[in-house]
């Protein structure tokens, strides 16, 4: 008997994997490369949206946060308080797009020697170079220039580059998977990048690093292509039946199917105990979930706007709740934005609404901010701008109101917040026209030129002695 | 609470507006009062000169402390061993049961996730139970359902069958060499079944949610033993043993959901009848394997010098291509003092034995697969509004993953006086680990945050004393036993790492360090000194505190207190562990009492978290604090206003959380009498009655200091735990 156990062991040791793929055999299909890209996908379509919606107003002028487990951490955000230790900033500002950065890199690293069709390859590397970029951009404008990694076999501890090779790189990554990738339309489902999405994405790279003539060209291009036009109805836009516009260019695509990509938005929006809208006359399904943590709009920013403006119907000042009361929200500092206007399919906090990254006004109005710092106010200028007020029902500008280019600038600031409102845009807005210190400084907060990025976290400095921190923090 | 709210707590929208219904008290309402537990056994045995048998039946049945729980348990045994000749025996040993569960959701979620226990802990008291249509009120205030929906309407059951047996042949080639071998197996089928039915908020969110987990886990364990033992002469005793063992450990498993029922009435029992579009499924199988050679050798002279020497080879599927075996030998001596001439003038001293050992042992308890690269589901993604499914990297593979080792120093003395009435061992021992399997920390640029090394090490040492009195000897007996074991846990390398911040529990994260000279898994927060007073010094702060608030102690003085102000505040390992027993006898009545404890010991309280630092206001909490809060009047340096409570953010782990969790615990008291009739039919009868964990003496504010709800020993976390219950016992042993 021992002599037998002792003779059949030989390999007896070797480990046995049945419900996991290998290298060799997930990355020699097509369906497989499919699973790993869908992968780098979802890592870079920010799942847990509310958390990113948010996490670009908490610092500015438009929203704030009280109740529920997310106020522990919104305070730092909201007080200019926030340290490195903060955990969100490691899981899904640092943590998330490395993991999107690394699933492209050994995509890439694998299609190199790939024995499939050339064009696949192609179309493929193209769309991971623009997710691979897409990442880098999140964590550009979170943290500043930071590690660059193109392949698995780089160096696993590597210093942090410099602002010219990190904006070079996502440059020219994007300009090159621009030829590579499909024409709106031609990309093989709903939800994966083309062309235009490319483009659009370059052309607010540009925008948030002051290449005013080349972000301009490139919008200008969108505008020319003819694909593109506002939604008529703001008040809709947002509504989840109506995804699928023309104003839409970059989505990430939602469903009220997985919470993990679903719009959770409403969920904190939703005031304590809502039953009904006496506005519009929204009732409250008992499928849906509201959550302690509340994000309220300051009513310095709801009376900014023009009162016939429509784009301020999408915010709630007034509810009734369980008990049948009407509740004032407006006076508070408390109004609610119901831009994600809910899904009535929701399943608790998942809603379905797609999350536009960047829409045709957007480009509008970042041609005209473009255009404002090349030339100073100019009416070309004026009329991109007037193209998105008058769909939101309010005068337009006229040229003799804005004697210089900050005039305009000013006003663009005011104009993209009620357009772009509770969207994600706002910190990098106010970072870029050079507001953002001074805004939080004008709320009495301790804002510091350093806040315009957030600290690295500090489990990713403790894990590389290489990783030098931001300064400030 | 409104006092709280009036002075700026709160929103006005949460203010108490009034007690409905009286109030509830939510964990009266899921505790059963008084919960049965019946243990019925019964055996026989018996057999010839060839033929032996042992068999035995066993029922178990308890009823939750959680109402609507409960445990049932059915045991079956039998033992048969044949002696077929002069040289050749075999065996078979087969336990068969069957478990039936009633259990309740549990665990750390917390909110819409939540478990009856966080519920009903959390739940706020001046709510009622039920809405005027009989249905249960669910609160605006939190989003975890009601404690009695979770109660009633979730319903768990676990179905197990477990068996287990060895059969074994073993052959004398001569009276001195034998061989055996076993054959063995352990098969644990599960099904475990779950519906949330349309009372509770996600179950009529979903229409029913209805989910069923089939699983298979089981080993197979094959050994070859051959022995070989003899006297050379009456003062040389010598045996040696080698062998070869494998063992196969294979896990599966099955899962269903669905949801969408028309009713509830068919739960989990018709799971096709839900929305076909809302189906779930999974599967998996693993398997490990282990295989081992043995060798040992003992060596006795003159019955006074005891050598014992052991060498094992142990492979696991589970380390790398070149790594898979780990090499263990030890070495023990024993003197058996007493024996020698020159003490036996002593005569008071009885026993003295003096014991020295050293050995190594292996440690392979890591998940499977960690030294291979393989790619798992990965997460969902959108294309055309439908969910796509995804492959990524499932790790940082590490192919040089070998064994922990773990060697063990000892030395000690057992001892004997007066004809062992008093009688004990004393014990010093050091173990250090290295080599140890542990989750690192890589540069997280690489989109992995850990990779499964072997890394530095650590040392337990310490003392293990135990003696036995036996104080009267007549009619009426009295005997004493005491235990006290020292130790001291100390991490001696992390391999250059400076530190290794981790864990977590409710909404704290980061919750303990591993830093090289400290206990393993210290809890790592913020020192309170105190509450911040009407007319201290404010300019000393640059943090937006006001009076009422917690006043943390700056550490590194640059008037803010921030993660770089979090020290290390207590440790999961007691110091000191002692148990004390005496039993009583007088003819045929006896009473046994034990008393245990542990002392040096810390617990991080999440329930005292959650009242220090609710994440929202109408949440119930720990009353002293509340009632005893700072105010102008009550200027209190020990509670603070509860007006802003997360004003200085996120500081769950303190000094007041993680609390001194030492007890001193009344474990059991037995009482019995032994009836002896004399009768044909009944040997003999004992009646008892005994009572467990009757009294407990410690500090720690949760409910019970002995508890430890989370999967690591080295770092406690009372978190919504299943409470340990005062249980009282009769019961009847019968022999025939």
């Amino acid at each position: 008997m021992i002599i037998l156990a002792v003779s059949g062991c030989e390999g007896f040791l070797d480990e046995t994997v049945y419900n996991q793929l290998a290298p060799d055999n997930l990355l020699q299909t097509e369906d497989g490369v499919e699973a790993l890209l869908t992968a780098a996908y979802a890592e870079t379509s920010l799942g847990g949206s509310k958390y990113h919606q948010i996490e670009s107003e908490w610092s500015t002028d438009i929203s704030w946060q009280s109740g529920g487990g997310e106020n522990v951490y919104a305070l730092l955000y909201m007080n200019f308080t926030i340290d490195a230790s903060e955990g969100n900033l490691f899981s899904r500002l640092w943590s998330q797009p490395y993991q999107g950065i690394r699933n492209c890199n050994v995509l890439l690293d694998n299609l190199q020697d790939a024995s499939f069709p050339v064009e696949k390859i192609d179309e493929w590397t193209a769309e991971t170079r623009f997710l691979r970029a897409q990442n880098y951009i999140t964590l550009y404008q979170a943290f500043g220039p930071v590690v660059l990694r193109t392949s698995e076999n780089d160096p696993l501890s590597q210093l942090r580059v410099g602002e010219e090779e990190m904006e070079n790189f996502i440059i020219t990554e994007l300009s090159e998977s621009i030829d590579g990738l499909p024409a709106k339309g031609q990309e093989k489902a709903y939800g994966r990048v083309n062309k235009d999405i490319a483009t659009a994405v370059l052309c607010k790279f540009y925008l948030n690093t002051g290449r005013w003539s080349e972000s301009a060209v490139l919008a200008l291009d969108l505008i020319n292509s003819g694909r593109y036009d506002l939604y008529p109805e703001y008040e809709d836009l947002f509504k989840v039946e109506n995804e699928r516009n023309k104003e839409f260019i970059f989505v990430r695509p939602r469903t009220h199917l997985s919470r993990s990509q679903s719009l959770d938005w409403m969920a904190s929006a939703f005031p304590a105990g809502f039953r009904a809208d006496p506005v519009s006359g929204l009732l409250w399904q008992s499928t849906w979930a509201n959550f302690g943590s509340q994000y309220r709009l300051y009513d310095s920013f709801y009376n900014s706007f023009d009162p016939n403006d429509k784009r301020r119907n999408l915010i709630l000042t007034t509810y009734v709740n369980t008990s049948q009361d009407t509740l004032t929200l407006l006076g508070n500092d408390d109004t609610r934005s119901f831009k994600f206007w809910p899904d009535p399919n929701a399943d608790g906090a998942a809603h379905g609404n797609d999350w536009p990254v960047i829409r045709y006004a957007d480009i509008l109005l970042s041609r005209a901010e473009a255009l404002n710092e090349m030339n100073g106010p100019t009416q070309e200028a004026l009329d991109l701008i007037n193209l998105v007020r008058d769909r939101a029902g309010v005068d337009d500008l006229v040229l003799g109101d804005f004697p210089s280019k900050e005039s305009l600038r000013d006003h663009l600031v005011a104009e993209r917040g009620w357009e772009l409102y509770t969207e994600g845009h706002r910190r990098v807005d106010l970072i870029r026209m050079g507001k953002f210190i001074e805004f939080a400084q004008a709320r009495g907060k301790n804002a510091k030129s350093h806040h315009v990025r957030y600290p690295i976290p500090q489990q990713a400095i403790d894990s590389d002695s290489l990783l030098i921190q931001n300064t400030g923090y | 609470m409104n006092e709280i709210q009036d002075a700026g707590g709160a929103a006005v929208s949460e203010r108490v507006t009034g007690i409905v219904d009286g109030g509830t008290d939510w964990q009266e309402h899921i505790y059963s009062p008084n919960a049965a537990i019946q243990s019925h056994n019964i055996s026989f045995s018996g057999g010839n000169d060839k033929t032996n048998f042992f068999t035995s039946f066993g029922y178990f049945d308890q009823e939750g402390v959680v109402k609507n729980s409960s445990f049932t348990r059915y045991t079956a045994r039998l033992n048969i061993s044949h002696k077929a000749s002069e040289q050749f025996n075999m065996g078979v040993n087969l336990t068969t049961s069957y478990t039936f569960d009633d259990y309740i959701s549990g665990g750390f979620g917390t909110n819409e996730s939540a478990g009856v226990l966080y519920a009903a802990f959390n739940w706020d008291p001046t709510e009622t139970i039920y809405n005027s249509d009989g249905t249960y009120f669910t609160s605006p205030f939190i989003n975890t359902d009601n404690p009695l929906a979770l109660i009633y309407g979730e319903q768990a059951v676990s179905n197990k069958y477990r068996t287990f047996g060895t059969v074994f042949g073993e052959y004398n080639f001569t009276p001195e060499f034998k061989a055996r071998v076993n054959i063995g197996g352990d098969m644990n089928y599960q099904r475990r079944d779950v519906y949330i039915d349309k009372s509770t908020i996600t179950g009529s969110a979903s229409n029913g949610i209805a989910s069923i987990l089939q699983g298979m886990n089981s080993n197979y364990l094959v050994e070859g033993l051959l022995s070989y033992n003899k006297d050379f002469n009456e003062n040389q005793h010598f045996d040696a043993l080698v062998g070869v063992t494998t063992q196969k450990f294979i896990y599966d498993d099955v899962t269903t959901v669905g949801e969408g029922f028309v009713s509830d009435v068919t739960k989990t029992y018709n799971i096709g009848s839900g929305d076909p579009t809302l189906r779930g499924i999974g599967s998996s199988k693993t398997d490990n394997k282990l295989l081992s050679y043995l060798a040992r050798v003992n060596y006795s002279l003159f019955d006074k010098y005891l050598f014992t020497s052991s060498f094992r080879v142990d492979g696991s599927s589970r380390f790398g291509e070149n790594n898979k075996f780990g090499y263990f030998p030890s070495f023990a001596f024993a003197w058996r003092a007493d024996q020698e001439s020159f003490l036996s003038s002593f005569e008071q001293l009885s026993t003295l034995k003096v014991r020295t050992s050293w050995g190594q042992t292996g440690n392979q308890a890591i998940g499977n697969f960690q030294s291979l690269t393989t790619f798992s589901n990965g997460p969902v993604y959108v294309y055309d509004d439908q969910l796509a499914s995804s492959q990524q990297p499932s790790r940082f593979s590490n192919p040089d993953l070998k064994w922990e080792t773990t060697e063990q120093i000892n030395f000690g003395v057992d001892f004997g006086f007066f004809e062992d009435r008093i009688s004990g061992g004393i014990d010093y021992f050091i173990k250090n680990t290295y080599d140890m399997l542990l989750d690192l920390p890589v540069p997280t640029t690489t989109g992995f945050n850990t990779r499964t090394s072997n890394v530095g090490s650590v040392r337990n040492s310490g003392f293990e004393l135990s003696i036995l009195t036996r104080n009267l000897v007549n009619e009426f007996s009295w005997s004493t036993s005491a235990n006290l074991t020292a130790l001291r846990n100390e991490v001696i390398d992390l391999g250059g790492i400076p530190e290794i911040i981790t864990g977590g529990a409710g909404w704290a994260n980061q919750i303990s360090i591993i830093r090289e000279g400290e206990p393993v898994y210290s809890f790592y927060g913020y020192e309170i000194e105190g509450v911040w007073q009407q007319n201290d010094d404010f300019a000393s702060t640059n943090d937006n505190v006001s009076p009422g608030d917690f006043k943390y102690r700056d550490i590194n003085g640059d008037s803010t207190v921030n993660a770089d102000d979090r020290t290390i505040l207590g440790n999961s390992i007691p110091k000191l562990f002692y148990s004390l027993g005496n039993n009583f006898s007088y003819k045929q009545f006896s009473l046994d009492i034990l008393i245990e404890g542990v002392h040096g010991v810390s617990m991080y309280n999440n329930n005292l978290a959650e009242t220090y630092f609710p994440i929202s206001f109408r949440r119930n909490r720990y009353a002293e604090p509340i009632l005893n809060r700072w105010t102008p009047e009550n200027p209190s340096n020990e509670y603070p206003s509860f007006v802003d409570p997360l004003g200085q953010g996120q500081k769950y782990v303190n000094s007041y959380t993680v609390e001194d969790a030492s007890y001193l615990r009344v474990k059991n008291i037995r009482f019995s009498y032994q009836y002896q009739p004399k009768s044909a039919f009944i040997g003999s009868a004992t009646f008892f009655v005994s009572a467990v964990n009757l009294l407990t003496f410690t500090n720690y504010q949760g409910l019970d200091p002995s508890i430890n709800p989370n999967g690591n020993a080295d770092l406690r976390v009372d978190f919504n735990a299943y409470p340990n219950a005062i249980s009282l016992m009769f019961g009847i042993n019968l022999s025939l």
